[in-house]
This record gives structure tokens, sequence and C-alpha cells, in this order.
């Protein structure tokens, strides 16, 4: 362990500080009273705020110290924590993260951003806020530097180093040319100094270590044997010290005891029991000449010969048997002793109380993945052996398909609780999305609660790493885009601050995550519109509100008059869209005029297995994931209906559904195959609306385990990813929505297009 | 010879490790706690010569750790210094209060720690 | 003293002598009220001021009951600390180093 890695330590604490930190501001800013939400926000920051001096990373520290001066305001009940001030908080913990982010990367943080928030903070912790109206960017850098400079109880770093030991010789060779001077010391402690674990004997040691000293004991207070507290303080001392240190180097061996004790420290010795005439008489005063090393217990147990004698003698009394053996409940015990008992044990059944922390490890990601790996790669040998004994069908089969059936069972255990290793909770990626929405509201002039639910909805982490991305696009979108400006929201009769809610959910197998606004929900006119503009629909076109709204998903679309900085960023919905897709997930939008949209995306809860429709088509084996089918169906000729010059429609107890050719969408053969000679797979749509895929048998289902095409080979539209069956051959995974997307009249190709530019 | 042994007491990992790192270097034996409610309940299989404790900590904090070892029959003699970040006289009171015997100001210099370890052990 | 023919008790101290041992020490010297006794500090290797105190009380007691209490055999470590203490009273210390 070295200085590197400790610093690594801290960084990632520092994350998970910072993460700490927000959790509790928003709780704070949602009413939460708790003392200890204040407690566990300030501990944050003042942990980062060690850490940092540790390491000498002053920028970090400064701000760090004045954040927690005011956090220390609110924690003892002088400060109230107002609206106003979390705001200034929850914009402190910002800059936090990337001052810290800034340490640990390099690059700056803008002054005028931090000199701000320290002036504000630090009105508010000397109880006079500075009015919103003259807030933070107003703040002349120069005059917000000062408090921190003038502040008596600043903070200064000492940097940490290890190269440090051994150093304090140089102070004592520097001084010894000045001359060697005496002292007096009185010395008289309280029982408070023993109590407390200091000791009389230490203390005397290290005053001596300063030079020579003689030392005279007062112990006329002392009280018979019959009378003394055994745990009290009678002895006081006179001592006379001769030494090349000053009064201020005494003085700090008492450092620690002088709350309870009488200390005094002059200069000379006068006082008569020292009186140089009666040194060589029988003065009551013992100079100290020997060998303190003697004092380190250690090597005393060796250097003491073993005195056999004594153990002979029949009335040896053994007086105080080890400490650690006494017992608390003896009736002998004194009074107080008992007290102290039953405290201690109270003490025990607070400890007792409080439920441990569950125990964690951690862990190097690529072991956990090449786990996984061989995870997989058992899950596919078992398939194999279970079909090779399906092949190869003996008299006694009983017996092995029990055997089988159980390695099956074992082998999907052990998936799953591999998998469950790298499952972990949304709550980081949640997190963010709140200062994420914090900086748009602001830059747009927004009033928006975030309000998340769910938090600790797990999934594999890789989702969640690639979640960040569309999420933050989606909720950018969702705070520009989907809710109204104060002035509006009052005008529709609504509380002008706005609310967005993200929730996180498990369901059937899917993490499904909603983003919800209850702004003005999607103004259909315009984006009609807009779409009929920009050519995406004809002008005479009648599409439905569900289809209008998914339009915002079309590439290239963007209802805001002009792009804007914040939800733009040259990126619209449908890369969000795209995103999602290739995690395996669906989005979909529900948007009420008025009140508000809803955009709902589902996701695979892990990227390395999916439970597949092993199906054939055209002699090709495919597999469909099973999170797409809504049911099979066996079509009957009665049910197929043509439409159009190549269309075909199914029938579907009272509604009609198209009819998707897989075959010949892949170009597995030229001409329509047979519906009635197949199967149809009805399936769910991203556009929400049901398509029954054509294939021409089913085999089976299964789970198999995911293989990126792009990584071995080259992406394949209309293709999602490969696998390995049982038999060892590789199957396809279908991309249902690019084929279905393909079936409406738009040929794979400029999916691929989209791919190359994307 | 025996080495002495110290408990630290500390919610934080960067310090915990940059304890370990130089009390292993002076020659201690370190036993590492995360918090006070941890570091009550390591007491007895550690029986420790001198204790360092952090003040700010989830569950139980320094003052109340520090109140817990000095209710404790067996341990109640055991040297407690304090590591905290506040060179503010108010808390070091109230740690002197629960029954500190001594502090050291965070960030620590490693030759301060060390003398104030050897400070209040024999 | 002559008259004197019972051996001493023996007063074994244990090997470190803090604050925890502090009220056993002074219920065992107690226990030994109305004896000679001869303390054995030889396996001492750590003693507070307070034990010592006690000590020190007890070795006065005794000298004011006429009995005996002397110190016989001890360890470096006790006779440091005594030192260091400022203490010379002769009954803590061993015959042999007092004048």
């Amino acid at each position: 362990m070295d200085m590197n890695e400790i610093k690594e330590i801290f960084f990632q604490e520092c994350e998970e500080q910072l993460a700490e930190l927000e959790t509790g501001l928003l709780a704070l800013n949602d009413g939460d009273t708790d003392p200890e939400t204040v407690n566990a926000v300030f501990r944050a920051v003042h942990s980062i705020k060690g850490g940092a001096g540790a390491f000498g990373l002053d920028d970090l520290v400064s701000f760090a110290h004045v954040f927690e001066t005011t956090l220390d305001g609110v924690r003892s009940n002088k400060l109230e924590a107002s609206q106003d001030l979390l705001k200034v908080m929850l914009k402190s913990a910002d800059v936090l993260a990337d001052l810290t982010a800034a340490a640990r990367d390099g690059g700056k943080v803008d002054a005028s951003r931090s000199s701000g928030l320290v002036a504000e903070l630090h009105a508010y912790a000397q109880g006079k806020p500075i009015p919103a109206a003259a807030a933070p960017e107003a703040a002349p850098v120069t005059k917000t530097a000062e408090p921190e400079v003038s502040d008596p109880s600043a903070f200064e770093p000492v940097p940490f180093s290890f190269d440090d030991f051994g150093d304090d010789e140089t102070g004592d060779t520097a001084t010894e040319q000045s001359g060697r001077s005496e002292f007096t010391v009185r010395f008289k402690p309280r029982s408070d100094l023993y109590a407390k674990g200091n000791e009389a004997v230490l203390l005397l040691r290290d005053l001596s270590k300063l030079g020579d000293m003689r030392v005279h004991c007062e112990s006329d207070d002392l009280p018979s044997i019959d009378a003394i507290d055994p745990e009290g303080a009678f002895f006081a001392w006179l001592i006379a010290i001769e030494t090349d240190q000053d009064e201020a180097a005494i003085k700090s061996v008492f450092e620690f005891a002088e709350w309870d004790c009488q200390i005094s420290v002059t200069a000379g010795v006068t006082d008569k029991v020292f009186a140089k005439t009666g040194e060589a008489s029988d003065l009551p005063m013992a100079p100290i000449p020997f060998d303190l090393s003697l004092l380190d217990a250690d090597d005393e147990a060796e250097t003491i010969p073993a005195q056999a004698a004594v153990a002979e003698v029949s009335n040896v009394i053994p007086i105080a048997a080890p400490a650690q053996e006494a017992v608390p409940t003896s009736p002998e015990l004194p009074r107080a002793a008992k007290a102290i008992a039953v405290e201690a044990e109270k003490q025990a059944a607070t400890v007792a109380a409080v439920p441990a922390a569950p125990q964690t490890i951690r862990v190097d990601l690529d072991r956990v993945d090449r786990l996984i790996n061989l995870v997989g790669e058992l899950v596919i040998n078992q398939a194999m052996l279970a079909q090779s004994v399906v092949e190869n069908e003996t008299g006694r089969g009983a017996a092995i398909n029990l055997g089988l059936d159980e390695l099956q069972q074992l082998t999907r255990e052990i998936q799953d609780s591999v998998m469950a290793i790298r499952a972990q909770p949304v709550k980081p990626v949640f997190q963010r999305m709140s200062r994420i929405v914090r900086e748009i509201a602001d830059m747009t002039h927004k009033e928006v609660r975030l309000v998340t639910e769910g938090e600790n909805t797990e999934v594999d982490k890789t989702v969640i790493d690639k979640i960040a991305e569309p999420l933050t696009h989606m909720i950018r979108n969702a705070v520009d885009h989907g809710l109204e400006t104060p002035e509006k929201r009052i005008a529709a009769g609504k509380n002008p601050e706005g609310v967005l809610r993200l929730t996180a959910k498990h369901r059937s197998g899917r993490i499904v995550i909603e983003i919800a606004d209850d702004g003005a929900g999607i103004n259909r006119d315009r984006v009609r519109q807009k779409a009929i503009e920009n050519g995406l629909i004809a002008a005479d076109a009648n599409p439905s509100d569900e289809e209008i709204d998914n339009l915002i998903f079309h590439p290239g679309f963007s209802t805001a008059d002009k792009v804007s900085d914040i939800s733009g960023r040259g990126v619209g919905m449908d890369v969000v869209k795209r995103s999602i897709q290739s995690l395996g997930g669906r989005i979909s939008i529900v948007s009420k005029p008025g009140q508000g949209s809803v955009f709902t995306m589902s996701l695979p809860l892990t990227l390395a297995v999916l439970d597949g429709m092993v199906v054939t088509v055209a002699n090709q084996t495919l597999v469909v994931p099973l999170t797409a089918i809504v049911e099979t169906l066996q079509p009957e000729k009665s049910h197929i209906h043509s439409f159009g010059p190549t269309q075909r429609l199914i029938a579907i107890r009272d509604t009609f559904c198209p009819l998707v050719d897989v075959g010949q969408i892949l170009n597995f053969r030229g001409s329509p195959a047979d519906p009635v000679a197949g199967v149809a797979l009805l399936v769910e749509s991203e556009g929400g609306g049901q398509r029954a895929l054509m294939v021409d048998a089913i085999q089976g289902q299964r789970q198999v385990v995911i293989k990126s095409l792009e990584a071995n080979y080259t992406h394949v539209p209309g293709i999602a990813a490969a696998t390995i069956l049982g038999d060892g051959r590789v199957a396809l995974i279908l991309d249902v929505d690019a084929v279905v997307t393909a079936s409406r009249g738009h040929s794979l190709a400029p999916e691929i297009a989209m791919a190359a530019v994307g | 010879m025996k080495k002495t042994k110290v408990l630290t007491v500390d919610d934080s990992r960067t310090i915990r490790n940059m304890l370990l790192v130089t009390l292993n270097n002076a020659g201690y034996e370190t036993v590492q706690a995360e918090d006070g409610m941890e570091g009550l309940e390591v007491l007895e299989e550690t029986n420790p010569d001198v204790i360092v404790t952090d003040i700010n900590m989830p569950r139980l904090d320094g003052y109340g750790f520090i109140e817990g070892v000095r209710l404790n029959d067996k341990y109640r003699a055991i040297p407690i210094l304090v590591l905290t970040t506040e060179s503010d006289p108010e808390k070091k009171n109230r740690a002197r209060e629960a029954g500190a015997t001594g502090w050291i100001v965070k960030p620590f210099d490693p030759t301060k720690l060390i003398a104030a370890i050897e400070r209040v052990t024999a | 003293m002559s008259t004197r023919s019972a051996a001493p008790q023996i007063l074994k101290l244990p090997p470190v002598l803090d604050l925890n041992a502090a009220s056993r020490l002074h219920e065992q010297v107690l226990a030994l009220r109305g004896k000679d006794i001869a303390v054995d500090a030889s396996d001492v290797v750590r003693v507070g001021a307070q034990c010592i105190q006690i000590l020190l009380s007890a070795a006065r007691s005794w000298q004011a009951d006429s009995l005996a209490f002397a110190v016989g055999q001890t360890s470096d470590a006790f006779e440091n600390t005594l030192q260091l203490l400022g203490i010379s009273d002769e009954s803590l210390l061993p015959k042999e180093i007092v004048k």
C-alpha cells in the first residue's frame, strides 16, 4: 500500500460520500427532519475534507471547510435548513463534486462558481444570508475570498507524507547551543487524570526525557489505608528540571493532562527542597539517573529472573488476578463498580439493538466477468450434453435424465447467482439525475422538483452504465420541453414548481424506468405540423394521437422552436431510442395535453443472457427474445387477408394485425412463405402496435447466452446478436423492432445508414 | 517482545489506510474498526494497549464510543486518543468529558501520531 | 519484633498495577490488616501512581500499627517507577538499596 493507492481509495470514498451528501440534502429538501440525515450529510463533507487535507488538496479542503461550517450550524440547530439554504447547499454539493473530480483528473473549477457559493455559505453560517437577488454571480471574487482567510478557526491542511519519520531530531540540535536553563514544575493530578487513561508515571517519564530532573513527591495528603480511595489522586510533585528546551516544551508534556491537574512551570529553581546546600544531605528528593528504557515494560518479562522461592511459600496470596478476569457481577464489588456494570450492560443492549451492516467485499469486475463467461459456457455445455443424451436415447435414460434435470437446475441457479453479483441498484444513476435537473432548471429558469422512486431496483452493472446517457437526455428533454415556465404554470392554474418523477421497478424479468412530468404534454398540432414540414408524414395523413406522439422518436425530429443547447446538443429522441434498443430495450410515450408526459423504457436485467424462442426460418435457426412475444398462433387460411399488392393481415379474434414474413425481410428467401404452413408470433413493437411475425416452425424455448455479433463479426441489420445452441451451432437473435420497422415499408438499409452515422 | 497493539476506529477508508500504513511502519500491531459500535464489539477480542478514534462516525460516534470504553470494567483504563479535524476547543472539551486521554488533529502528521501514542502508552 | 514468630504474609503483586488493579490491591491489603506483610514486587512490569499511593498508604498505616510492611523482591520496573515518582520511602524499597 503506497500513497497512490490510498489516494485512489480516497477518491473512491469521495464518490460514495458525494452520493451520500446529495441523497441527504435531497431528503432534507423533501422535509426530512431526522437529525441523523443532517449528521450523515455533515459527515460526508467532513470526511472529504479530512482526506483532502491529508493529500494537500487545498482547493477541496477550503471549500469543504466552509461548507462544513454551514452544515455544522444546521446540525447544531443554530441554522434553519430553509429551502433557500438547501438550494445553496445542493449547488455546493455539485461544486464539491467538481472540485473532487478536478483534484483527481486535473483541471480547474471555475473560481467564480465556488467563490460565489463560499460567500453564500459563509453568510448563512454567520446568520446573514445574502438576499437571493444579490446572489452568487454578483459577489466579486476578491471579496468572497476574505471570510475564509479571516476565519480564525480556518482549517490548515497538513499534507501527509510518509517521509516525515525521524525528522523531529532537528529541533533538538538547533536549541542545543542556546544553553541549559532550570525550571520548577509543580504538578498535582486530579483523579480524573487517571480515569481518562493518563498516568502521572508516564508524564514524569516524558518530562525526564527533556533533561536532568530531581523529583520531590508530596505525599502528605495521603490518607490512611482504611480511608484511601484506591482510585483517588493524592500525590503531588515538585520537580526541578535542567533542560535545553523552553517552557513551552515542558508544558507540551502536560498537553493532554492539563485539564485534569494543577500544573505550573516557572523559570529557575528556588524551592527549598531543592536547595543546593542540602543536596548532600538526606533531603527527600530523588535524582533520576537511571536508564529510562527500563520503564518500557516490554522486555521486563524476560529480564526478571524467575523467583521460584516465592512460589514455594505456602501462604502466598495471589492478589489482583489479571484485570481481564474481573467479574462485574461479583458481590464484593464496590457500589460504584456495580453502577458501571449496569451502565455497561445497558450499553451492550444498545449495541445488540442496532443491526450490523451487511458485510461486503470488493471484487475486480474482470473476475466477475470471467466467472460469468465460464458459467455461460457451462450453460451451453449442459444444453449440448442434454441434447446428445436425447439423440442417443438408451434404455436406461431415466436416471440420466434425472441427473440432467438436476444439472440444468443447478446450472440455472449458479447462473442466476453469478448474475446477481453484477446486479447493482440504479441509485447512483438516479442520483446523478438530480444534479442534471438542477442545472437545466437553472438554465431554463424553471422550478423543478425531482422525485425518485425505486432507487434500489437492481440491474446488471453494464445496463446501469449504459442507461445513464439516454436517461440524462430524457431528463433534459423533460425539463426543457416537457415542463412549462413558472409563469405559464401559474397561468394554467398549476403549482409553479413542476414535478419530474423518475421511477424504477422490476416487471416480468425486465427493469422498467419511467420519467413522468406534469408539464403541458405533447403539443400534437405542432408535432404534426413539423412532421409534415419535414416530410415525415403526408400533409393529408390522419395519424392517431399515439402515432403523433411517437413521431418525436423519429430521426432528426425536434419541436423546440430553436435548437436548444440544453436538450438539443444536436441529439434527438431518435438517438435515445436507438441506444435503448441497442440494449435490448424499448421506449414508449404516453402524453396527456395539459397534464404531462410519461416516457417508459423497459430494459433487460442483464445483457448476458436472454430467454428466447428458438424458431426455424427458411432452414435457418433464429432466436426471438421471449419478452417481445405476446402469443404464438397457428394461422388458418380463413384468417389471412390480403391487403394491397403485397401486404397481408391476419385476423386475431376481432382485430387485424399485419403479417410480417421474417424470411423475406431478412432476405432468406425471395417469395413469401405460405402462412398456413408456418407459425405466427404475435409481437409488441415499439410504436405500441402489434405485428404477427411469420416463421416456419418453433423448436422450443431456451435461455441463451448472448454473444455480440458486432464484436465478433459485424452489425447485421435485423439481427441483435448471436448465440450458441446446445448442438454447437450458432443461431442469430432476431432484432424484433428492426424487423417490424422494416415491415412498415422501410427497408432494413436505412438502419444501416443510421447506425453508421450514430 | 510483544508489539504495542493499537485499535483504530474511523469510518473513512482513506484515513483507515493511512493509519494502518503509519502504525505498521512504526512497528505497531493494528486492528481497525469502522465505527464506534464496531469498536466496542471488537474491544474484547482485541484487548488493545491504546485506542485511536475518530469523532464523526455513523451508528455510534466517537463520544459515545469513548464513554462505552470508559464504562467497561475491563477496558476502562485504556488510553484513548481522539483523531479529529476539529481544532475547535468545544469539541475537544466534549471528547475530554467523554473520557478521551488525548487528541491528534487531522490531517495527522505521522510523527505526531506516533509521538502521541508513545506519550500515553507504557 | 523478635517476639513475633509467625512468618509474614506474602503479598505477591501482579505484573500490571494500573487503574484497574487499584481497587483489588486495596482490598487485598485491607484483608491482611493486623498481619506482617512482605511484598513481592518481582513480577511487576508496569505500576501506576495510584497503586503506589495504596502501597505507601499501607506502609504508613502498618508502621502506625507497629507491624512489618516490607518490600522484599522487586523488579527493575518497580524500583524505577518509585525513583521516577520521587518516592524514597524506605518501606517501599528493599533494604539493600536503602542507605
